[in-house]
């Protein structure tokens, strides 16, 4: 389950940085995503990550409101963590 | 009894124009089809920002003032505001629900003029964990294309700042 939820925060690091380069480097929200991935994924390797009480992260929602273009495959994997914690951890 | 008639006749049609009874079949099912949900016409994850994922689509008929709060640079810009104008950062963060990981302090407003013709979605906003915390409760609008040159937003004015806490 912890290994399934890892998985997809990498697709999402990945995703996040191969997007970087069509983003002005003044867009420092991909930035910071990047790093809250990273946190996230640490805490998930060392079981510290809280547990989900039928709660999101909010992933989708922060990037949501600023990612180019609306339907973009970053969302659409921030959006598959945030539905995997709340349903699994 | 011919006034009568013509009375029941008048009454039945006025009936008919006040509950949109007078569409037919074929309009009817069109008009049920057009019904989208929120989750339809703007996708699940930007749905569930809204309270119970339920918005209605707005488009504006004149050039409309709406808030944006933030507190630097990097969040001024983006797609969801509001119609609601708060005094300080204390009631942006929990009415607005702005989970304080993401980094949006709210120390600022703007004021967004969306131009004639955008077409807005509107609804409640949706608590965010922990909800003691970020209840939401406030008005979020929420546009698609918030690139499109046509609008205008203005210079930050500042909030006034109190210590958020969340145990």
């Amino acid at each position: 389950m912890m290994k399934n939820f890892i998985t997809l925060i990498d697709q999402a690091i990945e995703i996040a940085i191969a997007t970087q380069p069509d983003y002005n480097p003044a867009e420092k929200r991909l930035e910071h995503f990047i790093e809250m991935l990273n946190k996230l994924k640490s805490e998930a390797e060392s079981g510290q990550l809280a547990p989900a009480n039928n709660a999101q992260l909010g992933l989708a929602r922060f990037v949501g409101d600023w990612v180019e273009p609306v339907d973009s495959p970053l969302k659409s994997v921030a959006w598959e963590i945030d539905q995997y914690y709340q349903q699994n951890m | 009894m011919q006034l009568n008639c013509k009375t029941s006749t008048t009454i039945v049609i006025s009936l008919f124009a006040t509950f949109g009874f007078s569409l037919t079949r074929p309009q009817l099912s069109k008009a049920i089809a057009q019904q989208k949900t929120c989750t339809e016409m703007i996708g699940a994850s930007d749905a569930a920002t809204f309270k119970d994922s339920q918005c209605k689509e707005v488009k504006l008929t004149q050039a409309t003032n709406f808030y944006r709060y933030h507190s630097d640079d990097t969040n001024k810009f983006g797609r969801f505001m509001t119609t609601n104008k708060y005094n300080n950062n204390l009631d942006v963060i929990k009415k607005l629900a702005l989970k304080q990981t993401w980094g949006n302090k709210a120390t600022k407003i703007i004021t967004v003029t969306l131009p004639t013709g955008t077409i807005t979605y509107q609804g409640i906003v949706a608590f965010q964990d922990p909800a003691t915390c970020y209840p939401g409760g406030g008005q979020q609008t929420y546009i698609v294309n918030s690139k499109d040159p046509n609008i205008q937003w203005s210079a930050s004015q500042p909030l006034t700042v109190n210590s958020f806490v969340c145990p």
